[in-house]
């Protein structure tokens, strides 16, 4: 589609308005809006580390709250230390598959 | 032990928990929404497999896949999470029973504990209820202990062979009743 810069050699589309500078027109008829939304290509890795790190100060306050009820209401009770090891080793390889997908 | 302290003489009889089935029950549901991100994947695929012109829409659910190890591990660590606390709460409930008590210790959540004692010569009656066919067929109920009072009375709730926890528990009261009368209630 021709510009209007492009027609110098050919006859102006709006020939009453070629003595007119009209280019200031076409390159800008609003005005700037005042905030823009994200676009579909938004970087969510901010995002994504920031709830990261949320998750895991979570998970490090209930591990210790959890991790303090079975050594201190437990009764000494063998299964105190394999429940919290299983726990934390299993919980290391989900939090291992959450900084897989911030890092990426 | 920590929580509260033997008497000179008194010793543990036996430690009784839930039955694993009702903690079973309880993580059910956890297990199941745990499928749920790989059944909506699949199902979404399904969707625009028989309906093309709306395919579109599925796809437009699809993640990339740093998001979807993310989601995923994010919603697995919760559920994880989750049953830990179930647990955690499940073995931290439970009665003591010594030669001289019973001593009832529910953990209602992590900051919600209860712990009562009830001595065991002010027991009067014990009563248990098995019901249901899944509890008749894995061997779990309630058990009831009324004490010597108006409001002395509490319950074991979903312990495993009910019938045999009473048969502990009256023992032990039958050898406390028994020693005072040859002690002359000294």
């Amino acid at each position: 589609m021709a510009t209007p810069s492009s027609q110098s050699s050919m006859e102006p589309p709006y020939p009453h308005l070629a003595a007119e500078n009209t280019l200031d027109a076409y390159d800008s008829p609003f005005q700037e809006p005042l905030f823009t939304l994200p676009t579909a290509s938004a970087d969510f890795s901010g995002i994504l580390l920031l709830v990261f790190f949320a998750t895991f100060v979570a998970w490090g306050i209930f591990t210790a709250v959890a991790a303090y009820h079975w050594f201190r209401y437990g009764h000494r009770s063998w299964l105190a230390v394999p429940a919290v090891g299983i726990y934390v080793a299993v919980s290391a390889v989900l939090i291992l598959l959450m900084a897989s997908g911030v890092n990426s | 032990m920590e929580e509260f302290e033997l008497e000179p003489g008194e010793e543990v009889i036996a430690t009784v928990r839930q039955n694993l089935f009702v903690l079973a029950l309880r993580l059910l549901p956890l297990l199941v929404l745990a499928f749920l991100p790989a059944l909506l994947g699949s199902f979404l695929s399904i969707f625009s497999n028989l309906a093309p012109e709306a395919g579109g829409l599925a796809n437009g659910f699809s993640l990339p896949g740093y998001l979807s190890r993310f989601f995923t591990g994010f919603w697995l660590l919760g559920l994880w999470t989750a049953a830990f606390s179930i647990v955690t709460r499940f073995y931290l409930t439970q009665w003591v029973i010594t030669n001289l008590r019973i001593v009832d210790i529910k953990q209602a959540t992590f900051f919600s504990r209860e712990v009562s004692s009830f001595l065991l010569i002010r027991v009067q009656d014990i009563t248990t209820d098995v019901s249901g066919l899944i509890a008749t067929l894995v061997g779990f109920g309630r058990l009831d202990v009324e004490t010597a009072g108006s409001s002395d009375r509490f319950s074991m709730d979903n312990i495993s062979e009910p019938a045999q926890v009473r048969d502990v528990i009256m023992s032990q009261v039958a050898q406390l009743h028994h020693s005072e009368q040859l002690t002359g209630g000294v």
